[in-house]
């Protein structure tokens, strides 16, 4: 059948297919550990009794995705893009650094994660050299950690500084 | 206490210099929000929700009203300056305002806008003391079947209005649903698909979910855009005075548009959003200079924006008096509340009546500061909006993080930030609706509740949902506006082929 002919679909049917397929993986998986909780009884019905209904509830809609992304005709109005060449360094790089702040934050401390990320952010993203990068950097990273640290009072990942 | 007995209470309480305070930092951090590219009334507020939990209730509600009204004047400020939209209510001001702003009246228009959002603020906020105990009273018969069909069903009608096709808003809604049941379960203490985690007994926290959905898939959107540079034209002070002839034709759009958001307020539905477009639709039908409205004509800003702004108070009704969120910002503001110890309900208006007007005239105080505030500040605006994103992408990410930290003291929190981030992406990407994920969020423990409660009132009868009048009128409604909704759809879509075609000399 051409329209389950998935190399023919544009991107945002395939993409759509994708999540749709997903989408039944996990509202399977999530019903299935729904079936392990205690459901109790219509009349006094326990932690599980919702989460089946919601579970089944995903398991349509998702298929609904599926079916919208196969029956959909292709338009020119809606077009996915993803980003190519720079752009698309850009957004790797700003989730990579993110993640690997996110990561490190526990071990080396607010102060000493915010300046490296925010040092690192700035030389990638700007044209600036390393000496403009750290100073931005350290002062952006230092002023915002200690506006809430010692300001606001809230108390953030300490670790080595 | 009668209406206005509690409002002139509110006031007094508001105007203190500590809420004042509040007020202007609220407004402040607003419109900075919503003018700052990246970030949107939604992150912004989920940003600084947190930081409200270390004040007062006055002080805390205060502070994210102003958030609420300052991000969407900040949103439609982008609109006017850079022809770019901070958020979905501020679409509609770039067909008239950046117009305007090429023809050296950009300042015009944002004290156009300044004003008619106060005018529109007073006007709904008469209508809601107007209707406010009325339908308090009404909603005092609501049992959980009436409850159950206002947030099920307001859901999945907002769902469905939201989405372009079924799955657009259903998915994300269903998402949104999902998270919501992670963690302990409220009457049993069940840990349900915590996975061995401790951590997610809480469950998942709104603002780092919102922050993720919202912030950090702006952000990746911003880099991915080539056109990083667009600068704002510079605005001089004495260009913000709009003439005789820009006022006279300013006021009846404001009136206008005063009752239509008010109206759309009330409604399950992005109330802030469709309300301009209604808004900017009806002045194009009955303006006396309809013809001239998408060439930078006052009518074309002003009745939207008034819109706007009434659709933010009148959607206080259905929170205050039903304790159900329409939309996302709203759905951080009943959390607010909630961790304020402000429990939303028609109880509310009669047991605390003190704590009901004072949330409403907070909401005045901020929509009063905007408008002191924001005019004197316009080239400040400006200059924010030169910020090189090479500072702000670290600074949100920092802010955010450390926010995000700051609600349970737990890392998960910053983890799910970063998730939901890829998750807000990829859903934008293909055409989802978010809004639709975070309600459903808020929304998914009440419904719940609910159901539980009127399955234990009933015995077990699943029919008692649909047995009262009140239940089954409003699961028809739902059931009208969903059919609607894809009908309407398809007729736009119709009609735009057939203008295809005959565009195409067929």
């Amino acid at each position: 059948m051409s329209v389950l002919n998935v190399s023919k679909m544009d991107l945002r049917r395939r993409g759509r297919l994708v999540i749709g397929a997903l989408g039944l993986l996990v509202s399977a998986g999530y019903t299935w550990q729904a079936f392990e909780i205690p459901v109790g009884t219509l009349a006094k019905p326990g932690a599980g009794l919702y989460p089946r209904g919601v579970g089944i509830v995903a398991i349509v809609i998702s298929f609904i995705v599926v079916i919208e992304a196969i029956l959909a005709k292709a338009s020119t109005d809606e077009e996915v893009e993803f980003p190519r060449g720079v752009q698309l360094r850009l957004v790797l790089i700003f989730f990579g650094l993110s993640c690997l702040y996110v990561i490190v934050l526990p071990i080396l401390g607010q102060y000493l994660a915010a300046s490296l990320y925010s040092i690192a952010m700035i030389k990638f993203l700007s044209p600036h050299g390393w000496i403009r990068s750290i100073l931005y950097g350290v002062a952006a990273a230092v002023t915002i950690s200690w506006l809430f640290i010692t300001l606001l009072s809230i108390q953030l990942p300490r670790g080595i500084w | 206490m009668d209406p206005i007995e509690g409002i002139l209470y509110g006031l007094g309480l508001a105007f203190t210099p500590e809420l004042l305070l509040a007020a202007f930092l609220g407004a402040l951090a607003g419109t900075l929000v919503g003018v700052l590219p990246g970030i949107g009334p939604v992150a912004g507020a989920a940003l600084i929700l947190p930081i409200t939990f270390n004040y007062s209730p006055a002080v805390g509600l205060i502070m994210i009203a102003g958030i609420y009204l300052g991000g969407q004047y900040g949103g439609s400020t982008t609109s006017v300056l850079l022809n770019i939209p901070g958020e979905g209510s501020a679409i509609v001001a770039t067909f008239d305002g950046y117009k305007m702003t090429q023809q050296g009246r950009g300042g015009a228009a944002l004290t156009i806008m300044a004003i008619g959002s106060f005018i529109a603020g007073t006007i709904a906020l008469i209508l809601l003391m107007t209707m406010a105990k009325p339908l308090a009273g009404f909603a005092l018969n609501f049992g959980p079947a009436e409850y159950f069909a206002l947030t099920a069903g307001g859901l999945l009608a907002l769902a469905r209005i939201s989405g372009g096709s079924l799955g657009d808003g259903l998915f994300p809604m269903i998402i949104g649903i999902g998270l919501a049941t992670v963690g302990a379960e409220a009457a049993t203490g069940f840990d349900r698909f915590i996975f061995g985690n401790l951590d997610l007994s809480l469950g998942f926290a709104l603002a780092s979910v919102a922050v993720g959905l919202y912030g950090i898939s702006e952000l990746m959107l911003m880099l991915e855009d080539k056109d990083g540079t667009r600068k704002p034209m510079h605005v001089r002070l004495r260009e913000l005075l709009p003439t005789r002839d820009e006022w006279g034709r300013a006021t009846a759009p404001w009136l206008r548009g005063s009752f239509v958001g008010f109206l759309f307020g009330l409604l399950p539905v992005p109330s802030a959003t469709l309300s301009t477009f209604a808004s900017y639709k009806l002045e194009k039908t009955v303006s006396k200079n309809r013809h001239k409205i998408g060439t930078g004509a006052v009518e074309g800003i002003a009745g939207p924006e008034a819109a706007n702004n009434s659709a933010a108070l009148g959607s206080l009704v259905p929170i205050l008096v039903l304790g159900l969120p329409f939309s996302a910002t709203l759905a951080l503001m009943l959390a607010a509340m909630v961790v304020q110890g402000i429990q939303p309900g028609p109880l509310l208006m009669t047991q605390h009546p003190d704590i009901f007007w004072s949330v409403i005239a907070a909401m005045y105080v901020a929509n009063i500061m905007l408008l002191v505030m924001n005019l004197p500040l316009v080239g400040v605006w400006v200059n924010v909006l030169r910020t090189p994103r090479y500072m702000l992408i670290p600074i949100v990410i920092l802010v955010a993080c450390v926010g995000s930290y700051s609600l349970n003291y737990n890392m998960i929190d910053i983890y799910v930030i970063m998730i939901f981030g890829i998750v807000g992406y990829m859903l934008r990407k293909f055409g989802f609706s978010l809004a639709s994920l975070l309600v459903g969020l808020v929304l998914g423990p009440l419904i719940e509740k609910y159901f539980s409660q009127g399955l234990f009132i009933s015995g077990g009868d699943p029919l008692y949902f649909v047995s009262s009048p009140i239940a089954a009128g409003i699961w028809i409604v739902v059931f009208l506006a969903m059919i609607g909704s894809g009908g309407w759809k398809l007729v736009r879509r119709i009609s735009r082929r057939d203008r295809q075609s005959v565009g195409a000399g067929v």
